[in-house]
């Protein structure tokens, strides 16, 4: 499965309904994002189910800063 | 204490618990679940002999029937079997609902009606359902299909106590907080160790553990509490008076 950090990002973006996401570079943090509580972080893990079929734990979610390092745990997940 | 008392989700957490401490009241207890060595490991914990194990699937309405025409007559059912899943609303699937309706509250409403068709809950026995403060008394977000799944349960206790008050039968819940048990032990990834500690804090006296929801449980069970039928007892350690 294919997947590109922009297609990523858009995903991310909707998962948690802020517009402002498709802004941010890769190697910004998500997690200060004022818009960022565990509801976002609910949401992402949701949202990498449902699209990719991949479990990723809040415990490794929270480790990561920037919205890239979470992109390559998802390829090296796939 | 005696009689014999059938304990759902005995293989783990809150059921185990509830096993165990029946057992030391003097109780001869039926385990199911579905993991036969977490039962077998349930019963090596227990005090006392007679205990018996049925090892099954409680969404396999064969299994329900079987199980109802093998068991022994009962003075009480606690139905402990549970599941959950977190999940934000807009991701909320058919197939994952189904899964905690049917574990939740299907399950034990068959379950109990195969033990009441076939006469197998003696009068005066008790059943009980352990419930949740969320759903019936708070929301939390993501907690959508489990919240749905015990507010329907403690719906239906109330229709049953009236409907079985003539046989004596009574009905009950309880309505308890956060317990940290194995269904969230093995189940949870969306929540982490630092996100639990955080949330633990919102309890004045701490998030509760299986041996907390055992003790009320057995009173329940027992005919120290023959007056109670219907009722929803909630067990948080404080959270809901806030």
């Amino acid at each position: 499965m294919k997947v590109t950090f922009e297609e990523f990002k858009q995903k991310f973006s909707e998962a948690i309904e802020d517009e402002f996401l498709l802004e941010l570079e890769p190697n910004s943090s998500f997690k200060n994002l004022e818009s960022w509580d565990s509801f976002s972080g609910m949401s992402i893990i949701s949202m990498i189910d449902e699209e990719f079929g991949i479990t990723i734990r809040s415990e490794d979610m929270m480790r990561l800063n920037t919205l890239e390092e979470l992109y390559d745990l998802l390829l090296n997940s796939i | 204490m005696s009689g014999q008392i059938l304990v759902t989700g005995a293989s783990s957490g809150i059921g185990r618990e509830i096993s165990i401490k029946l057992s030391e009241l003097g109780y001869r207890c039926v385990l199911t679940g579905r993991n036969l060595k977490e039962l077998e490991f349930t019963l090596s914990k227990m005090s006392g002999l007679n205990h018996t194990i049925f090892s099954g699937d409680l969404n396999d309405h064969l299994f329900i029937n079987k199980m109802s025409d093998e068991i022994d007559h009962l003075n009480g059912v606690i139905h402990s079997a549970g599941i959950i899943k977190l999940l934000p609303f807009k991701f909320i699937n058919r197939d994952e609902f189904d899964k905690i309706m049917n574990t939740n509250l299907f399950s034990p409403f068959f379950l109990t009606q195969a033990l009441l068709k076939k006469k197998k809950l003696l009068n005066d026995s008790s059943i009980l359902f352990i419930s949740s403060i969320s759903g019936p008394i708070i929301g939390s977000k993501g907690n959508l299909m489990y919240s749905a799944s015990k507010s329907a349960v403690n719906g239906i206790i109330k229709v049953l106590a009236l409907e079985l008050a003539d046989k004596k039968i009574r009905v009950n819940a309880i309505s308890a907080g956060m317990i940290y048990s194995d269904m969230w032990k093995d189940n949870n990834t969306v929540l982490s160790s630092e996100q639990l500690i955080q949330d633990s804090k919102k309890y004045p006296l701490g998030y509760g553990k299986p041996s907390d929801v055992a003790s009320l449980a057995s009173f329940l069970v027992s005919n120290e509490s023959s007056w109670i039928t219907g009722s929803t007892i909630v067990l948080d350690g404080g959270f809901t008076i806030q």
